[in-house]
């Protein structure tokens, strides 16, 4: 006859990994939700400028890149917060939830893993934008 | 026994305990002092709209940004 013990082990270790996996799955999923929702509102103020410097080119004839570079140099420290910092920090946040959702769901193929969070991937995509647009512009000025 | 500031419905923290409130009243009272603020020193209208738009923009992520961090708190 099979230890008791043995049966006991052999049974429950399995059934309590994976419970702790879909624990601990669901919740990074929840977090990944909300990090997407904190990136939407911030990279949102950079690109409702870039709309106003945009809309303002075309009614005042002037240059769009014009409005934007006076108004990067005119307000640096905010212009750095919104277009530099804030969306570096969400990049890091979105990439390091992504990270953990790719191993916590077993290292699922490529279109599965892009299905599931290309919204973040797009957040990220935006805040790359905003950067380089920044740097670019500090150049040419 | 923690409990959540805010629940989070879509895009937007609702309050959900008067901390919340508190928090989501003071962020309200400080658009309308903003809105007034602007107004009183706009042009015209689109003026007011635009320069105000930014500013609530901003809070939002402030409050967003503040609801994010209680929920991220109340989980450690």
């Amino acid at each position: 006859m099979e230890p008791f013990e043995e049966t006991l082990s052999n049974m429950s270790l399995p059934e309590t990994g994976e419970l702790q996996h879909r624990h601990l799955l669901s919740g990074q999923i929840i977090q990944l939700k909300e990090e997407r929702n904190l990136t939407l509102w911030w990279v949102t103020i950079p690109l409702f400028l870039i709309a106003a410097f945009y809309m303002r080119s075309c009614y005042m004839h002037n240059s769009f890149t014009e409005g934007l570079e006076t108004f990067i140099n005119d307000q640096k420290m905010p212009a750095t917060w919104l277009f530099v910092i804030a969306p570096a920090l969400l990049i890091v946040l979105n990439a390091f939830r992504i990270k953990k959702i790719y191993f916590l769901a077993g290292s699922p193929k490529l279109i599965n893993l892009v299905s599931a969070v290309w919204m973040n991937l797009a957040m990220i995509t935006i805040a790359v934008g905003c950067i380089i647009l920044y740097f670019t512009l500090i150049h040419l000025s | 026994m923690k409990t959540a500031w805010f629940r989070r419905s879509g895009l937007f923290y609702v309050p959900a305990n008067p901390v919340g409130w508190i928090v989501f009243l003071v962020a309200l009272v400080y658009a309308v002092y903003v809105f007034i603020d602007i107004d009183s020193r706009s042009h015209s209208v689109s003026d007011t709209l635009i320069n105000f738009a930014f500013n609530l923009l901003l809070i939002g992520a402030v409050y967003t940004l503040i609801g994010w961090l209680s929920a991220k708190l109340l989980r450690i």
